[in-house]
């Protein structure tokens, strides 16, 4: 019951890609970083999440076509 | 409304009505085909379970500083709001198939009618219903709480929640019909755009950013994910595998 419970949430939160999530809490890490050592740091984390989110689709592109070549690329919810 | 309380609300009502429209198909589906009592009990059971969510997070979130608040709940919306847009990307891109609500309603009809019949109380119907309006209403739970305790606007995320869900029942009885109309993709990049935005806002406030022109950042910032995922599904339309038929 707690196993089904915290892959529930584990789904809901962080989804098809944990790299995102990792990726997410380290920008944030460099972040406060840069903020607290007075650096400009707001211009951090736009470019570095337009980067995970580039990988990632990348990613998810890849993995569509190498499974499921010309059809049956999975409806999904 | 200023500009932050616009978009706020636009984001929430986006985003439930987005989440409402898939429930709706569902609760329809197994409604029309099985029983319609047991459905709406299922809708019912599920709403009072949400309600007690809501009324335990709220309360909950509202104690912790708003630093830490701003950190931990935007980089949760962000790693959300990602999940969104990345999923809208590859849709948007032809990598992921699009969501269809006339498709999922035939299958869950079709599932609903090969499920043992029951006389009287039928606990399908129910459990069916129940799950969709508490899976899909945790999503809305969960943008609600977020936005609005980020913002300190939780009754007006509610009230956008409530308009979503108030326009999709009454679009959908007067239509009888899964609302296939709903440029359902289209709103989940958009949704996926703004959660994003706003993830990335408020994570970086409470990682000790201050962003320059305070809330007016926000503008850029949103234009800035819309061009760049906009490049992305480009991108990705273009390293797609060309298919050579013979003659």
């Amino acid at each position: 019951m707690i196993r089904r419970c915290a892959l529930a949430v584990w789904s809901f939160v962080v989804g098809e890609d944990w790299h995102v999530a990792l990726a997410v809490v380290v920008t944030l890490a460099l972040t406060a970083l840069a903020a607290a050592s007075g650096l400009p740091a707001w211009v951090l984390p736009p470019v570095l999440i337009l980067g995970i989110l580039y990988r990632s689709v990348r990613a998810g592109n890849r993995l569509a076509f190498s499974r499921a070549p010309l059809s049956g690329r999975g409806r999904e919810r | 409304m200023n500009g932050a309380q616009a978009g706020l609300a636009i984001s929430v009502f986006l985003a439930s009505a987005v989440e409402v429209v898939e429930a709706f198909t569902i609760v329809l589906a197994v409604g029309s085909t099985r029983h319609w009592s047991s459905a709406l009990a299922g809708v019912g059971a599920a709403l009072a379970a949400l309600a007690v969510i809501v009324a335990v997070a709220g309360p909950a979130l509202v104690g912790i500083p708003i630093d830490v608040l701003r950190l931990l709940v935007g980089g949760l919306l962000l790693i959300f709001g990602l999940q969104w847009l990345r999923k809208a990307i590859l849709r948007a891109a032809g990598a992921k198939a699009l969501h269809d609500e006339l498709a999922i309603f035939a299958e869950e009809r079709a599932a609903a009618a090969l499920a043992p019949t029951a006389t009287g109380f039928d606990s399908y119907a129910f459990a069916i219903a129940f799950k969709a309006v508490l899976l899909e209403g945790l999503e809305v739970a969960f943008i609600v709480v977020t936005f609005g305790a980020n913002r300190g606007e939780v009754p007006l995320a509610a009230a956008a929640a409530v308009l979503a869900v108030a326009a999709v029942v009454l679009g959908g009885l007067a239509a009888r019909a899964p609302l296939a109309r709903v440029p359902e993709n289209a709103m989940k990049f958009a949704v996926g755009v703004l959660l994003t935005t706003f993830g990335v806002f408020w994570s970086a406030e409470g990682a000790g950013v201050a962003w320059p022109g305070g809330e007016v950042a926000l503008a850029p910032l949103l234009s800035l994910i819309l061009l760049g995922s906009l490049a992305m599904v480009r991108d990705l339309r273009r390293r797609q595998p060309v298919v050579v038929v013979a003659a």
